[in-house]
């Protein structure tokens, strides 16, 4: 029996969220060779891929052209704040390297359309990071696949990530200045509670919806979204309110096949759930539905002196990032599809851009798709 | 003591019921609507699911002195408010329109933190209610005639009306709704569950905390021959016990004002949107609100 290939890695840029690149490499087909990134970042990005090389024991190089090219690597994962995804990602592909890349896709509509046009035309495989292989996700897949529930008439969504962003709305005293989208996202990486980690302030719809628009892709074998209504606001916290941003959003999806769909996410406070926030999917079909929890199975874990932010409902055989992994891998050996490959990521982006316009608007929005003429 | 009659509710556990009130003498009339001649000794009439309702009767009552409640659905419409509300007022007597959605155990605990300002403002309420086919023994026209009493519980938790409303009609009905400030809520409601019990479930997320009423987390397991089956706690005899406490204890108390009406008033308004949403495909703004 001959050994599947182990493809090396070179992670561009650490310094946001690095699960990713430690997912990746908690499969055996892949390998961390190289951090790196571009000499002008600052200090604290520096910093952070340094880190994040010697944790891994691996070079940290300051110059990702030269990491591409010396260090034998097949896969790039980026992970730098999110206006630098699109940059890395291109620069990556142009070298021929496959790409793992962390969500949102992209900040500006025309860098994504960019970015797959160069995916397209390059051909290597892409993988947007997701949860789309989290038990509950695969449990629901099956029901459906199997025609458990017949047709799938309406998925609901409910994606909230209980953590706090600073100080609550309205918190801020007269004669202090607005909050510093960025400089919050740097200081708030110490516990894990930063978000859209870049200049630019980023709501949570760009930021999260992509997860669950995840959820909805894989449970209603890919229905293209035609039609948004969404409402939003910035009901928690000081941050988002000071940078004209939600962290708290509701869309309703009109999907194709006469599907509807409903998405309730936000960042909303650490108070506001026991164990890092309610994710939901409730999935209503032509002869059944089901109700789903997505973060179990879970451990419930309690303790004196527990400290009030630690998760009381620990996750448990949760192999998603094993799954991702795996099945960029097959991509690779097959020349095939990602669970969630650029085009996909982009009708996912113009979704978000979709709910955001309608926000403004107070209309229902009709999605416009991107038309690509190669494969 | 208030003696009331209740007409209508057979499918209530009186037994249950009964037994948790106080401060009434309680009689229940089923098979037939009384006439006025009949209900002279009563104090105050209500009005429950399923009995039917005669508009001029009902006025009858209030002018005659008898208070009422209504039970809240689609039957209680602007032209009936209207009217018992005109014959209430003179006669110094309380008119009330109850949804015993309202009384639900999870729902007054969720109210109870809302006023209690433990939640903070609310921002987002979510509401799944999804019920089994079965024949509807009002014979209620329209998609929206069974989410009323959902709509009802949203504003009532939300504390205003919506100003903007939008809906999509899909194996049941989806609502999304805007409110001053910024809110908003979702709801869901479909009748074509092939289950022989109903599953609920509501979400509020406010600004400094949340409340999560889900029956996927109440039911509780049985494991037997064949597959297993869930089982959930029936609150409705509470809800109801609730209700008509609530009533006895306003009427006793003087209670005259309106706010049930004007609550319920909103809710037919809001519905009217709905509908034009449907059939426009746009999001409209409510009118004719209070």
């Amino acid at each position: 029996m001959t050994t599947p290939r182990t493809f090396r890695a070179a992670v561009l840029s650490a310094i946001k969220h690095d699960y990713v690149a430690r997912g990746m490499a908690s499969h055996p087909r892949f390998e961390l060779a190289v951090v790196a990134d571009d000499p002008q970042v600052p200090v604290w990005a520096h910093e952070r891929n340094q880190q994040f090389a010697d944790a891994h024991q691996i070079p940290y190089v300051r110059d990702i052209e030269r990491a591409l090219r010396e260090f034998d690597v097949d896969v790039a994962i980026v992970c730098p704040e999110a206006e630098r995804h699109c940059d890395l990602s291109i620069r990556a592909a142009l070298a021929g390297k496959h790409v793992v890349q962390d969500k949102p896709l992209a900040t500006r509509r025309s860098d994504a359309e960019r970015l797959v046009d160069i995916i397209g035309q390059s051909g290597v495989r892409f993988l947007m990071w997701n949860r789309n292989f989290v038990p509950a996700v695969r449990h629901a897949q099956d029901q459906i696949a199997g025609g458990a529930i017949g047709r799938v008439h309406a998925v609901h969504v409910d994606f909230y990530f209980a953590k706090d962003a600073g100080i609550p709305k309205g918190s801020r005293l007269a004669g202090y200045p607005p909050l510093d989208w960025q400089a919050h996202q740097i200081a708030a990486h110490f516990d894990g509670s930063d978000g859209g980690l870049g200049r630019e302030p980023m709501g949570e719809l760009a930021i999260e919806g992509i997860y669950p628009l995840g959820y909805l892709r894989m449970l209603t074998d890919n229905a293209a979204v035609r039609r948004v209504f969404a409402r939003s606001a910035a009901h928690f916290h000081q941050l988002y309110a000071d940078n004209a941003i939600e962290d708290l959003a509701s869309v309703t999806l009109e999907l194709d096949g006469s599907i509807v769909a409903t998405l309730a996410l936000g960042r909303i406070g650490a108070a506001s759930h026991p164990s890092g926030g309610e994710i939901k999917i409730h999935v209503l079909g032509s002869d059944g539905a089901m109700v789903l929890n997505e973060a179990r199975p879970d451990v419930g874990v309690y303790y004196r002196n527990q400290p009030a932010k630690e998760a009381r409902a620990r996750r448990v055989a949760n192999d998603n990032d094993f799954r991702l992994a795996e099945n960029f891998a097959q991509a690779i050996d097959n020349n095939g599809s990602t669970i969630l490959d650029a085009r996909a990521s982009l009708e996912i982006f113009a979704t978000v851009e979709a709910a955001l316009a309608s926000c403004q608007t107070g209309q229902p929005i009709e999605i416009r798709h991107a038309e690509f003429s190669h494969g | 003591m208030l003696r009331l009659v209740v007409i209508g509710g057979q499918d209530l556990r009186w037994q249950e019921i009964g037994r948790r009130l106080r401060g009434v003498e309680l009689e229940t009339v089923h098979d037939a609507t009384p006439g006025l001649d009949s209900l002279q000794r009563f104090d105050a009439v209500a009005l429950l699911d399923a009995s039917p309702i005669d508009d001029v009767a009902i006025q009858n009552c209030l002018r005659a002195g008898k208070h009422v409640l209504l039970s809240a659905d689609y039957r209680v419409s602007k032209e009936l408010l209207q009217s018992a509300g005109e014959a209430a007022r003179p006669a110094s007597v309380h008119l009330a329109v109850a949804n015993p959605d309202r009384y639900l155990p999870s729902r007054q605990l969720i109210r109870q933190q809302l006023d209690a300002g433990k939640l903070g403002e609310p921002g987002l309420i979510r509401l799944h209610h999804w019920e089994p086919a079965r024949a509807n023994p009002h014979g209620a026209p329209g998609a929206l005639a069974k989410p009323l009493r959902d709509l009802d519980l949203v504003l009532w938790l939300m504390g205003k009306p919506p100003n903007l409303v939008y809906a999509v009609e899909r194996a049941g009905i989806h609502l999304h709704l805007g409110f001053p400030g910024g809110r908003m809520a979702l709801m869901d409601h479909t009748d074509r569950l092939p289950s022989d019990s109903a599953y609920c479930s509501l979400s509020i997320i406010g600004s400094a905390g949340a409340a999560y009423a889900d029956d996927h987390q109440n039911l509780q397991l049985v494991y037997r021959q064949g597959a297993h089956a869930v089982i959930g706690t029936d609150e409705s005899a509470l809800a109801w016990s609730a209700l008509l406490q609530d009533f006895i204890e306003a009427v006793t108390a003087g209670r005259r004002d309106d706010r049930d009406v004007t609550a319920w008033h909103n809710v037919l308004a809001v519905s009217d949107s709905v509908q034009l949403s449907l059939r426009t495909g746009e999001a409209v703004v409510p009118e004719g609100l209070r």
